[in-house]
């Protein structure tokens, strides 16, 4: 299979890539994603605008604070980061799962973004770690936070003359993630990130994400109001309180008035079925601080 | 459509071509001879195509032969040489997966010996699951895998294997 034709550009800097892009064309960066859908000729751009090279926008900056992820930074370097692991656990744990070896070696945070896709494991993952993502366009410089950036499958708030700079999330104290992996595609058929601070020993702060189910991340809202407030040691043993269980049963139903997405090999009313117990293990991996976990074979 | 002139080091060669925006550079590094890498399912699942890029496994099918212009490609073809006796003696990887009946069609070989050199490189030695996660990307259709995981054990556990993978 050959991608249809196109005009390639790998401007040296940020501006240029913009003037590029105001030409038309798409963003090419790791190209994991957008490889695969030339050559499936579900998208002809006729122009690749390569940022993939640009030093500006790689590299991870880690602190008590929080953490800066440049957009063409990969998911490896992501999963390799100590300072990412410690300051933002969910993300480690959500960019671990992303492909395989060789994906992860390539493919890149903001490009993950920037695609949207709903069964993709960064999104829900951002989401959850009220991640900033910062954009370069025509008009200059604009932040767009996570819950206002996903709009739909492949959707999102970016312009199509915009580019994804970085991504700036605040350090959280417990983050986990898990996930239900899509026996045909390898990616996330459900998943859930967990994301709270630990006040006084008790949720502080949750955010609470699912994907997969859905055509774009959305956040949990039941869920989280349950578990704020409650404290650590309730969450760590064997069952959760009973209230949050009714809240974790209720999750699929905060799906439904959402966009339920599904395919033939799992229908959408198959994965909300399913969410609750993969909320359930994305809280349990935030508090026991393993991050992640994954159901389901890969083969 | 335009076309570009690129130079790739590849398995210590400087080799050059002209390639197509679209080419890819699995396609590209066939074109010049390096016929190791396969093309396999071609949408990034099976990893038949797998090189390294500047020491780090990669799809070659997933990646523009352009994006790669000026940087170092290891292929197959480059391990068997890195041996002491020069590229008639197999790498110990190779070796590894011969004695363990690890192959049958051998059309994923390529790809899986150069995963794993990779995984080996990064962690010498890998958990059971480690391997199974780590050759995640490698499909192989004749085997059913235990023979490859069982490859890659032998070799994680002779602390001699490594060498020469890097």
């Amino acid at each position: 299979m050959y991608p249809p034709e196109f005009d390639y550009y790998r401007p040296g800097d940020v501006s240029e890539a913009i003037d590029l892009l105001s030409g038309g064309g798409r963003v090419l960066s790791g190209g994991q994603s957008l490889l695969t859908e030339l050559k499936a000729r579900q998208t002809d751009p006729g122009r690749l605008i390569d940022v993939g090279r640009l030093e500006s926008l790689s590299g991870i900056d880690a602190g008590s604070e929080g953490v800066r992820i440049g957009a063409t930074t990969t998911y490896a370097e992501c999963v390799d980061s100590a300072g990412v692991r410690e300051a933002i656990p969910v993300f480690a744990a959500a960019a671990e799962h992303v492909g395989d070896p060789q994906v992860r070696n390539r493919g890149t945070v903001g490009g993950n973004l920037a695609q949207a896709d709903p069964e993709g494991d960064l999104p829900p993952a951002a989401l959850a770690a009220d991640a900033t993502v910062h954009v370069a366009g025509p008009d200059g410089e604009r932040t767009i936070p996570a819950d206002d950036l996903f709009e739909g499958e492949n959707r999102t708030a970016l312009e199509s003359e915009e580019l994804v700079t970085e991504l700036v999330l605040p350090a959280h104290d417990a983050g986990g993630y898990a996930r239900r992996i899509h026996p045909a595609s390898g990616y996330a058929m459900v998943s859930a990130a967990v994301v709270f601070d630990v006040e006084s020993e008790a949720v502080a702060g949750a955010r609470v994400a699912a994907g997969g189910a859905v055509e774009r991340p959305i956040r949990l809202a039941g869920v989280e109001k349950t578990i704020e407030g409650t404290p650590v040691a309730d969450l760590a043993g064997n069952g959760f309180p009973t209230e949050i269980g009714n809240a974790l049963d209720r999750a699929g139903d905060e799906v439904d008035d959402e966009l339920p997405y599904g395919d033939r090999h799992a229908s959408a009313s198959h994965r909300r079925e399913l969410l609750p117990a993969y909320v359930e293990r994305a809280i349990e991996n935030a508090i026991d601080g393993t991050g992640s976990a994954e159901g389901g074979e890969s083969r | 459509m335009t076309t570009h002139d690129i130079t790739l080091t590849i398995n210590g060669e400087r080799e050059t071509a002209t390639v197509e925006s679209r080419t890819l550079l699995v396609h590209a590094l066939r074109d010049l001879g390096y016929t190791g890498p396969k093309v396999g399912c071609e949408t990034g699942s099976c990893g038949a195509c797998t090189v390294h890029v500047e020491g780090e496994a990669v799809k070659a099918c997933t990646r523009l032969a352009v994006q790669e212009e000026g940087r170092e490609i290891r292929t197959v073809e480059g391990l068997a040489g890195e041996g002491d006796g020069g590229g008639d003696v197999l790498h110990p990887i190779q070796e590894t997966f011969h004695e363990a009946h690890a192959l049958q069609c051998g059309y994923c070989t390529p790809g899986m010996v150069m995963a794993t050199a990779d995984l080996l490189e990064n962690d010498p030695d890998p958990s059971r699951e480690s391997i199974r996660e780590s050759l995640k990307g490698n499909r192989c259709r004749c085997t059913g895998y235990h023979n490859i995981v069982d490859a890659v054990e032998s070799l994680a556990m002779d602390s001699s294997a490594g060498e020469g993978a890097d």
